[in-house]
């Protein structure tokens, strides 16, 4: 039985580097191949949206680049720059443009969606995977971030707590009821 | 233990945060078993779609629905007025019909007094005084005419 699972790191998406080496302070390419990707997928992720999440992620990375030109040193990149996202997706969404643009679009297109695959994907494709996002896009915004980092990036429930400025409890009940109400969009279709 | 256990038990023990008397029953138990690899299945299969990122939206604004068209209309709506008000050419002074008015009785008052003062009328406002310098001009017309 498993306990408890890490999200799976397959394909270069695990576990974020959460340390930079302390002698050798890395410069800002590292720093933008090291994390670009996931910062963009976490972005993404968060607003629901794949330009704005890219726009977003853009202004992480502004913020990267101004901090390693100011010369200061956070202690853990990694943790640094995905508190910055979170922050960054967190002030979008408040905007008073966002929530005004996002009003009532939340209707996923299915002209464009990339076609499947492999047969999982194809399983995962339509109907399915527009019904989980739609639930995802719905959850509270504390509840989609835990569930984000969680599951998405692989964050710990502590660290996801510290990441969040919250305590672990509190991760974990607004974990458990993303989950739940992820599983009630399933449906029966499992 | 020998109760089921209830989602949320289920989801702290996914979450590594079991009882060992929890992880014993799921172990014992086959619907408890069931039920929780079904919630290992749904949770990898739902971060696996999240991680996936969002399918593309449909529209950007599809519609403009439910009074969201209100404040956009309103905005253009003063911004022409404004707009209208920066731009209208500068208009005539006002003409100050009170004050001119005032100033057209003060003048026929004047004219008035001008033409129709009667300086060769005594001093005096009564009524005898007029009638006997009305006569006195009779007679003087009247010696004419006898002349």
């Amino acid at each position: 039985m498993r306990a408890h699972r890490e999200p799976s790191s397959e394909g270069g998406r695990g576990r974020p580097r959460l340390e930079a080496p302390a002698e050798s302070e890395p410069r800002y390419e590292e720093l933008y191949q090291a994390h670009h990707d996931r910062v963009m997928r976490l972005c993404r992720v968060l607003l629901g949206d794949a330009s704005e999440g890219d726009d977003v992620a853009q202004e992480v990375f502004l913020k990267v680049l101004h901090e390693c030109q100011a010369g200061t040193r956070p202690i853990a990149w990694g943790r640094w720059i995905t508190q910055v996202a979170v922050n960054a997706c967190h002030d979008r969404r408040r905007s008073g443009w966002w929530r005004w643009w996002r009003r009532g679009g939340e209707a996923f297109d299915d002209r464009h969606a990339p076609s499947p695959a492999t047969p999982e994907a194809h399983v995962l494709s339509g109907e399915r995977r527009r019904r989980i996002w739609r639930a995802f896009s719905k959850l509270p915004p504390r509840q989609r971030e835990v569930f984000a980092l969680r599951y998405v990036e692989g964050w710990s429930t502590q660290e996801t707590a510290a990441l969040l400025g919250i305590d672990g409890g509190s991760v974990k009940r607004h974990l458990f009821r993303a989950v739940r109400r992820l599983r009630d969009a399933l449906g029966d279709d499992r | 233990m020998t109760a089921c256990l209830d989602d949320r038990a289920l989801f702290r023990l996914h979450d590594g945060d079991g009882s060992a008397a929890e992880r014993a029953h799921v172990d014992a138990c086959d619907d408890c078993a069931r039920r929780y690899r079904t919630l290992v299945d749904d949770v990898e299969l739902l971060a696996r779609v999240v991680r996936d990122g969002p399918p593309p939206l449909a529209a950007r604004r599809p519609v403009l629905a439910g009074g969201a068209w209100l404040i956009p209309a309103l905005a253009v709506a003063a911004a022409e007025v404004a707009v209208i008000l920066w731009t209208r050419p500068a208009a005539p002074p006002p003409v100050r019909t009170a004050s001119a008015a005032i100033d057209i009785s003060r003048s026929l008052d004047e004219v008035s007094t001008a033409l129709f003062a009667a300086s060769d009328v005594p001093a005096g406002d009564d009524v005898a005084v007029r009638v006997s310098a009305l006569d006195d001009g009779a007679a003087d017309d009247d010696a004419w005419l006898d002349e």
